[in-house]
């Protein structure tokens, strides 16, 4: 497993690359859809980071992968060099971390949202508003509808979890009954 | 010397060891001269055997006289110690009473603060078992009582309850600091 600093380095130093050429939301993109094809086939990381295999061999897989995903120049010259340095094996790491790292350019925070029963559209809007007045930011909702809750709402952003569920009053009922 | 002069009693001195011999006066001048060569001879002697032997007298009878004084004061002394016998074993009893209630009341202070010691633990203990007991008990009712809540609450909340909270959490993050 790639260390998530090295893997932050990378998105860094791709950022710093892309952002002023406004190519940073294709390059995310593409990176994603590899890193995509990366889950569903382990195998390629498996052969990536199998020193066994001549690099000649790998140079070519890499461009046919490049070929059928159809990225473009930047991100392929991205990988070429990933290949170089043996890192291609962690290219959804790095990916991940380049989401963010253009997330944290861009200003966007993703916010997870928690509900027993799913939000309405004015719920879903009112909620938007206040959680970028909140945080400042542009926020980036994600909905996911849980029934083990039993009513109410809990929001992840970043490691800040805000819960207004029925849960965690009952939670916290118990802690005051237990003191 | 006892023998000699036997022998000069009984005459046998004329033919004897001084070879005197004769009869009548010079035998008895021969004899003064005899006895007071002896004397001459024997004077200083025995004065200084008797008078050596006086001393020694002198001193045995003050030894003994001293021995009588250190046995007379010895007596008196016993006869006083005798007369305070009785004195000195009050006074002894009462030391060893006075010892033995101090060592009574020593004792009895230390088996008092072990006591204590003992009873204090034990009300500790049992504070902690009751406190645990209380708390197991406790804990035992809010848990029955939260997960009949859990049933009632996923049974009871309705569709406007959900709205409801789901609005209310959206006004408390308004009052969220930034």
């Amino acid at each position: 497993m790639i260390p998530t600093r090295i893997a932050r380095r990378y998105a860094r130093a791709l950022a710093e690359y892309t952002f002023p050429r406004q190519e940073h939301e294709v390059v995310n993109q593409e990176l994603r859809a590899l890193a995509e094809i990366f889950r569903e086939t382990p195998l390629l990381g498996e052969v990536f980071a199998n020193p066994v295999i001549p690099r000649a061999q790998k140079e070519r897989l890499l461009q046919t992968l490049i070929e059928r995903a159809g990225v473009g120049r930047t991100t392929a010259t991205f990988l070429h060099l990933l290949l170089k340095n043996y890192r291609v094996q962690h290219l959804e790491a790095i990916a991940r971390a380049f989401a963010e790292e253009v997330d944290r350019r861009l200003g966007i925070v993703n916010v997870e949202v928690r509900t027993a029963r799913p939000l309405q559209d004015d719920e879903r809007q009112h909620l938007h508003r206040r959680l970028e007045r909140l945080t400042g930011k542009t926020v980036r909702l994600r909905e996911v509808v849980d029934e083990r809750l039993l009513g109410g709402v809990q929001a992840r952003v970043d490691s800040e979890v805000y819960d207004g569920s029925l849960d965690a009053r009952l939670e916290a009922l118990r802690r005051q009954l237990l003191l | 010397m006892g023998d000699l002069l036997l022998d000069i009693m009984s005459g046998g001195w004329m033919g004897g060891p001084l070879g005197l011999v004769g009869s009548g006066l010079p035998r008895v001048v021969n004899f003064l001269i005899f006895v007071a060569a002896l004397y001459y001879v024997l004077r200083k002697p025995v004065s200084d055997f008797f008078r050596q032997r006086a001393q020694a007298i002198a001193r045995e009878l003050e030894a003994a006289a001293r021995a009588r004084d250190v046995a007379a004061q010895e007596l008196a002394q016993m006869r006083a110690r005798m007369g305070r016998l009785e004195e000195e074993i009050a006074a002894i009893r009462a030391r060893a009473e006075r010892e033995a209630e101090a060592e009574y009341e020593r004792l009895q202070r230390e088996a008092q603060a072990e006591a204590e010691k003992i009873r204090a633990l034990a009300e500790r203990e049992i504070e902690m078992a009751r406190r645990a007991a209380e708390l197991e008990l406790k804990t035992f009712l809010v848990e029955r009582v939260l997960a009949r809540a859990r049933v009632l609450l996923r049974q009871q909340v309705t569709e406007e309850d959900h709205r409801r909270l789901i609005a209310q959490f959206i006004e408390e993050l308004a009052e969220v600091p930034r």
